[in-house]
């Protein structure tokens, strides 16, 4: 657990290196200026490298001190107003509906403040920040259901997912400032993936993969499409969407060629979207307040059992600002969590059980046709 | 209503499988066999994957023989000995069969081979059945008395060694025929999920010429220890028995066979036995028609073995 969590930080930090690249224009005005580096190159000689993430991310006791002055009344604005023609540009081609005056100015500081605090890094969305004054939005999210009981009649339910952005800059649930994913996902798990092809007519499984993790379930849903709503390396980082399921090739295994593995990973998508296991819903999410949204995910009758991560990004203008997790607890409960234990724990016991069933039965049965034949 | 399968992971309506379970009764009360080799085709063409389809459907052959057995042996129509060693090569079969079945299924090769073997035995039991019963048929339409061919006294069985007496069968053999015979039904059940009583029955009138009388009940004897032992080997190998699922076959086998029995009386044995047999044709071409054609998804999934 504690290896996961903290490779997903290190995830979100590549993440923020990422955004940070993305927005390397916008953000080196500010970094002269409040950082007081004059080796940082102008907007324009910016190379989008690696040495960049490192250039804006100081040490967190640094950030910390240079947290006030970013809070400085009407500096932000100086920068933003200095930095938007660089930077504002390309987010201006998405359809965003929200009114521009009130919001766009403060846009690109904001922007700037979750590099500079790192609240994803941190992994702490519950960290005493959220009292201080930095109006950096964060996200914060649970689910309707923390625990779901598969027991006999279970066909399938539906989890709630509702959450609210903190510090919502958005005038209304319509403004379309914020834009959310919300990720369901189930244990990882080994599959095995096999291509059939014609052999002397008859098709037969010739070919196989075998992925060592694969999300036994995952569920998207998005307030518009996620290829809208940000670029593909932090969807990538971030293990957002079909495209970018972890999957990971069983090493020392013998695998497919490298041209063809492709073809494997959708082919693993394609037949758990059919078995219902993945889903996507673009327009999922809904806001029904300044910071409030929902959503709706289902889980189909066959979902594995086992626990669920929940994970909830917030984005503004493509760019990812905060990022939640929890979890949910999916177990058998009833006869059949008996039984299914029953049997893997004690197979031997449970064969010989089965065996007493069968026998029983057909011994009742037989009394039964006896007594109704005479 | 649906109901939760917990080793087949699925849920499914019930009345599903209560009424594929009485279909299926139906059939083995009227023709009077097992049902197995019906069960499980349908089971797979349900979804259920094969080697849970196998599994259970063992399972729920010892109920459906359980009955048959001891109302054999109450009317001294099992020859114990015999039983014993057609037995012993069963469960030696059948740790094969399972051990086969665990295989195929880690090398992904198992449906085909279910579905290659059951193309096999169905086509020509179901041919052999087919040509048979037209033949009596056309034969007592022509008027002639029809009488069971009285089988010859020697063949090569009678050269082997190990030679033992079965009383009950009024039989001098080796011991190595029954055996080897066991064997192969025990495996045969192992990876088709069937009792084997289509095998062995002609195999013991034609090549170990057991009298008719003890032919079946002997036959019902094995097929209940062997069954039995193969649930159990393929609980503890493959963790494929769904008692569930199992039960609600059962459930439903046990009632469509009472009704079965008594459309069965109706019916003359040679039209029986042609209705069978194109039934098992039927359910063999179905299979081979799920090799032959083009699948919607060439590409399947399933969860690596072990990895529970």
């Amino acid at each position: 657990m504690d290896a996961r969590s903290r490779s997903i930080s290190g995830l979100a930090a590549l993440a923020f290196a990422l955004v940070g690249m993305a927005t390397a224009p916008l953000v080196a005005p500010l970094a002269q200026g409040v950082w007081r580096q004059p080796q940082a190159p102008s907007p324009q000689q910016m190379p989008y490298g690696q040495q960049m993430p490192q250039q804006m991310y100081p040490a967190p006791g640094y950030t910390q001190q240079q947290q006030p002055q970013q809070q400085q009344p009407g500096y932000p604005m100086q920068q933003g107003g200095a930095a938007q023609q660089p930077a504002g540009q390309p987010h201006q081609a998405q359809p965003m509906p929200s009114p521009q005056p009130p919001q766009a100015q403060p846009a690109p500081s904001q922007a700037v403040q979750p590099a500079v605090t790192q609240p994803l890094a941190q992994q702490s969305a519950h960290a005493p920040q959220p009292g201080m004054s930095p109006p950096a939005e964060r996200v914060e999210a649970d689910v309707s259901t923390r625990s779901v009981a598969i027991t006999s009649s279970f066909t399938g339910t539906e989890i709630i997912i509702f959450g609210s952005v903190e510090n919502s800059r958005q005038e209304t649930a319509e403004s379309g400032l914020y834009d959310i994913a919300i990720i369901i996902e189930g244990t990882p798990t080994p599959i095995v993936a096999r291509k059939k092809s014609r052999v002397g007519g008859l098709w037969i499984n010739t070919q196989s993969q075998t992925f060592d993790d694969v999300p036994s379930y995952y569920a998207i849903a998005s307030t518009r499409p996620i290829e809208e709503i940000t670029e593909p390396q932090i969807l990538a980082a971030n293990e957002i969407g079909f495209d970018y399921v972890s999957m990971i090739a069983k090493n020392g295994g013998k695998g497919v060629k490298a041209e063809e593995f492709g073809d494997f990973k959708h082919a693993v998508v394609r037949r758990k979207q059919a078995e219902s296991l993945y889903q996507k819903s673009d327009y999922g999410v809904a806001f029904i307040g300044r910071s409030l949204f929902r959503s709706s995910i289902s889980l189909p009758a066959n979902v594995p059992v086992g626990p669920l991560v929940t994970r909830v990004y917030l984005f503004k203008d493509g760019k990812l600002l905060s990022k939640h997790s929890s979890k949910v607890n999916l177990q058998r409960e009833g006869i059949e969590r008996y039984l299914h234990d029953f049997a893997f724990d004690y197979p031997l016991l449970y064969g010989i059980f089965a065996v007493l069933v069968a026998v029983a039965a057909g011994l009742i049965a037989s009394a039964l046709f006896k007594k109704g034949s005479h | 209503m649906s109901f939760y399968l917990p080793i087949a992971e699925m849920s499914a309506s019930i009345f599903i499988f209560l009424g594929m379970g009485a279909a299926v009764g139906f059939l083995s009360g009227m023709f009077g066999v097992g049902g197995g080799f019906l069960m499980t085709p349908l089971l797979i063409f349900s979804g259920v994957p094969a080697a849970v389809a196998v599994g259970t459907e063992a399972a729920q052959i010892v109920a459906s023989s359980v009955s048959g057995a001891i109302a054999q042996y109450r009317r001294n129509n099992v020859d114990i000995k015999m039983g014993i060693v057609l037995l012993a090569g069963g469960i030696v079969g059948s740790i094969i069969g399972v051990q086969v079945v665990k295989i195929l299924r880690q090398i992904g090769q198992f449906e085909l081979f279910v579905s290659l073997t059951y193309v096999t035995f169905l086509g020509i039991i179901g041919t052999l059945m087919l040509i048979e019963a037209l033949n009596t048929i056309r034969k007592t339409k022509g008027g002639k008395a029809v009488s069971a061919r009285r089988p010859g006294q020697h063949s090569w069985i009678h050269g082997l060694p190990f030679k033992m007496r079965f009383h009950r069968s009024k039989l001098y053999i080796s011991a190595i025929p029954p055996l080897m015979i066991g064997a192969f039904v025990g495996f045969l059940g192992a990876i088709m999920g069937v009792g084997g009583g289509f095998i062995m029955v002609p195999a013991m009138i034609y090549l170990l010429r057991v009298p008719t009388n003890v032919v079946v009940g002997t036959s019902l004897f094995q097929i209940v220890f062997v069954t039995a032992a193969t649930t159990i080997l393929h609980a503890t190998q493959n963790h494929t028995v769904d008692i569930v699922l199992a039960m609600l076959l059962m459930v439903g086998g046990v009632v469509g066979a009472q009704f079965g029995a008594v459309a069965g009386e109706k019916l003359k044995g040679e039209q029986l036995r042609a209705l069978l047999a194109g039934l098992v044709l039927l359910v063999c071409l179905r299979i081979a028609y799920s090799l032959i054609i083009t699948p919607s998804d060439l590409f399947t999934i399933s969860s690596v073995m072990g990895g529970h």
